[in-house]
């Protein structure tokens, strides 16, 4: 087909015909019935590609998307809040589920194991220490009625970290990430009772401070770095760093 | 500097919520495009989500040289195929039926005429599925889609043209044009 046959009908359909280019049209549409057909199906065509194009998008599209882009935040922090809270994993949702339990069976059992498992360390043995316990894969803080565990579990791209902290004292646990994402949502506490109150230090510091035993739970993702400080009477006793 | 690039600029900066702008401004034209692919409302709805939120997430990646739209599209076009790939291989025949373009002794109604119209434009090959969606669906001027694809206007033009044919010749073949016959 001729390239200045192409041009008139498209210049037709999209109304676009200068005069002169019009006379050549009506010229060639009266001389050829072929030129005449395949006007009139393009035409037709042209018609119903511009009826089936009307369509709005959802009106709360825009919404949503803010909400799950973190807006109050900076680009890198909200671009790692999005996938910490798993936007982008809705299509993995039940993989992102069966995580989630399991991070919840190991805050039960360590729920179980903080309550009700008083032997399983030696107090007096560590006093005063942070000790690392190879076989158990934790970090343990222990002085007289104090006592401070911490458990990291790995589980696709979920890190967990569960902080038991048995005293009857205030204890001040002040939690700093190097990428800056953690925010109250991603502690859970796990335990009943009056547990933790979070708060925030002047160095963007998460503080969670507890009167008397609890147990939390820290997520973020694999990759983050945790710098965990415990206080007592505004004095470091322990500090931990997981990765 | 244009005004989205201006915009991802603020972004960059620390204005986020500056993102506001630009899905505003595209999410019908990503819409109609992604739903032309995905074939339904809910699905389009999904997958635009995705598309803006993939696009945030690369905002760095964009070079301020192109149009903005011309780079969320490619996004949008690769998000929809993707899905209707992985829809396709993963669902069941009975959700996922094949439906044969009918022929011209059934009758056409209107719902009937967009499904055929919808089925031949998807099997158009991409070059000129490009052109079609852009020109219709996204609303783009011929020279908006010459930006976006990277050919000369007038190629856009020829190119619709033979697009238009195709799917011409291919609902030919069906009872869209029957009440015209």
């Amino acid at each position: 087909m001729k390239n200045d046959f192409k041009i008139l009908i498209q210049h037709k359909i999209d109304g676009t015909l200068s005069d002169l280019e019009e006379a050549q049209f009506t010229q060639l549409i009266e001389r050829s019935a072929k030129a005449r057909n395949l006007y009139r199906k393009l035409l037709l065509l042209d018609y119903s590609l511009k009826a089936n194009a009307d369509e709005i998008g959802p009106i709360d599209l825009s919404e949503e998307v803010m909400r799950s882009i973190q807006p109050n935040m900076s680009l890198d922090t909200a671009v790692q809040l999005n996938r910490l809270n798993g936007i982008l994993l809705r299509r993995n949702l039940l993989k992102v589920a069966a995580v989630l339990l399991f991070g919840f069976l190991v805050g039960g059992a360590t729920i179980y194991f903080a309550m009700n498992n008083e032997n399983v360390f030696n107090r007096q043995a560590i006093s005063g220490t942070l000790s690392i316990i190879p076989e158990a894969g934790n970090t343990v803080y222990s002085e007289k009625d104090t006592q401070i565990k911490v458990y990291s579990i790995t589980a696709a791209q979920l890190f967990l970290t569960v902080i038991s902290i048995d005293t009857e004292e205030m204890i001040e646990c002040r939690i700093a990430d190097d990428l800056k994402v953690l925010n109250n949502e991603n502690i859970v506490q796990l335990s009943d009772g009056d547990g933790i109150e979070i708060t925030h230090s002047e160095n963007q510091k998460i503080v969670c401070t507890c009167n008397g035993p609890v147990v939390f739970q820290i997520r973020t993702l694999k990759g983050n770095k945790l710098a965990l400080d415990f206080l007592r009477d505004k004095k470091e006793i322990a500090n931990t760093m997981i990765n | 500097m244009n005004e989205d690039a201006r915009v991802v600029k603020e972004i960059i900066a620390g204005s986020v919520h500056q993102y506001r702008v630009l899905v505003e401004k595209y999410q019908d034209p990503v819409f109609r495009v992604v739903l032309k692919i995905a074939g339904s409302h809910e699905d389009a709805r999904e997958i635009t989500q995705d598309v803006f939120v993939k696009t945030f997430e690369s905002l760095k990646q964009y070079n301020s040289d192109y149009k903005f739209f011309s780079w969320i599209y490619r996004i949008a076009i690769n998000s929809a195929l993707m899905y209707v790939k992985h829809q396709k291989r993963f669902s069941s025949i009975e959700k996922f039926p094949i439906v044969e373009l009918q022929t011209g002794e059934e009758c056409v109604n209107h719902e009937a005429r967009e499904r055929m119209l919808n089925l031949s434009i998807n099997a158009l090959p991409e070059k000129y599925r490009a052109v079609v969606l852009l020109k219709y669906f996204a609303g783009n001027s011929y020279t908006e889609i010459a930006e976006i694809i990277g050919i000369a206007e007038k190629k856009v033009k020829s190119r619709l043209f033979d697009a238009r044919k195709l799917l011409k010749e291919k609902l030919e073949k069906t009872a869209f044009f029957s009440s015209e016959e």
